[in-house]
């Protein structure tokens, strides 16, 4: 075997360890269509991605959205190369659906101004008392989730997805905004929070 | 006390795990889904298989065409075929002399047009059509009168000093001059071999004018 081709072996074999399950399945999936590799990517994802669909929206809504962002997943499966991280790429295209599905029925004014500006105490207000009221009438039984869902639109979406576990660079690419603003988003969310958490 | 960043992403998983195994209608809606995404996969690999099908079986006659070898075989088949025609032609000129491809054997000609066409057209050319559609329209406005006759009567044709002399029932007397006779010849109102002595119905007009005369087989009744 030659030097050259060693190396490419060598370097082959250190990007292959650096993936990740999900990638090494996605990838998989892309080349064969195996339905095995998306029963499993199915399996370790689906749930957080209803999860944050459902803070984003309702059930019904979450579910829709749940099924189309799989379906566009195995449509664009060509579209996912190596040295994507699967989960962001994941909840990218189910944002994107969700936003689409929002506009057209007409549930979301996607304008920045007016989701920045909020003051923290008045939301605080007003979610507290709506979050006690499904409390004591044993309608909410996830307090956390509750408290979340009250949060302005694009402070949530930022929020669950750093709580998810992406890192600022990558929400910044799934919500397509600055780093700075999706900073600013977050303490927003963070603070209105943790207010509402304590009070309750 | 204050929540933490790390209390807050405990309280998120936390939350999470609450959905996973406490809410029975998520894992209905997980099940439904999973299902859902599966059936659409397996649709989607059919799907493939079949583009794949095509693909490949259309690869095959792009390469076909593609390949030197049909252009070869078809130059060969060309020279064959012109080969072939040449010398079809030749051995036809050859041995079958006497077979004639073009010429037909017709029996019959069937002529449309209309009695005593010929007679009217004596003097026009075959392709002066205004003559003909002139004498077709005036031989039409002629029959066209000789129908609209009013009484017919029979009379017997006689001479007198070169004219004919129409003698009817009632001993009446119709001197017809030449000049009339040759207008009704044009015409065609003169139907039949018209001689002296012989019978002949007389068409008239309501205002007692002779539209044709014909030669009548009937025996003249008084």
């Amino acid at each position: 075997m030659s030097i050259g081709a060693s190396l490419q072996n060598l370097f082959q074999g250190k990007r292959e360890k650096a993936l990740g399950v999900s990638e090494r399945l996605m990838l998989q999936y892309s080349t064969k269509g195996d339905e095995a590799s998306l029963a499993a990517l199915f399996d370790l994802h689906n749930n957080k991605l209803f999860y944050f669909l459902k803070v984003l929206s309702d059930s019904t809504v979450a579910e829709d959205i749940c099924q189309r962002t799989w379906i566009k997943v195995i449509e664009n499966s060509h579209l996912f190369k190596s040295g994507d991280n699967f989960q962001a790429w994941l909840f990218t295209i189910s944002r994107r659906t969700l936003i689409d599905e929002l506009r057209k029925s007409a549930k979301l004014e996607y304008n920045n101004d007016a989701v920045e500006s909020f003051s923290s105490g008045e939301l605080t207000k007003h979610a507290q008392s709506t979050i006690e009221e499904d409390v004591a009438k044993g309608l909410e039984k996830d307090v956390f989730k509750a408290c979340i869902q009250q949060l302005p639109y694009k402070q949530k979406e930022a929020l669950s997805l750093q709580l998810e576990g992406f890192g600022l660079r990558e929400i910044a690419a799934i919500c397509g905004a600055e780093k700075e603003t999706i900073k600013t988003r977050i303490r927003y969310a963070k603070d209105s929070l943790k207010t509402m958490l304590e009070k309750l | 006390m204050s929540i933490s960043d790390k209390e807050l992403q405990d309280a998120f998983r936390r939350s999470q795990q609450i959905q996973k195994q406490n809410d029975t209608s998520s894992d209905k809606v997980n099940a439904r889904i999973r299902a859902n995404v599966l059936a659409h996969n397996k649709a989607k690999g059919r799907e493939n298989e079949k583009e794949r099908m095509f693909a490949l079986v259309g690869s095959h006659i792009r390469a076909y065409f593609a390949s030197s070898t049909l252009r070869f075989t078809a130059v060969a088949f060309a020279i064959v075929a012109m080969l072939g025609v040449y010398n079809v032609g030749i051995f036809q000129s050859r041995f079958l002399p006497s077979r004639q491809t073009a010429a037909h054997t017709v029996d019959i000609v069937h002529y449309h047009g209309f009695e005593g066409e010929d007679k009217l057209l004596a003097n026009k050319t075959s392709n002066d059509y205004q003559a003909r559609f002139n004498a077709y329209t005036r031989q039409y406005v002629e029959s066209n009168l000789v129908a609209k006759a009013v009484t017919l009567q029979p009379a017997t044709l006689q001479s007198q000093d070169g004219d004919w002399l129409l003698v009817n029932c009632k001993k009446q007397q119709v001197v017809v001059s030449e000049n009339l006779i040759t207008s009704l010849n044009i015409n065609g109102r003169i139907q039949g071999d018209i001689s002296v002595g012989a019978n002949v119905a007389l068409a008239l007009d309501a205002q007692g004018r002779i539209l044709s005369i014909k030669q009548s087989n009937k025996p003249l009744i008084c």
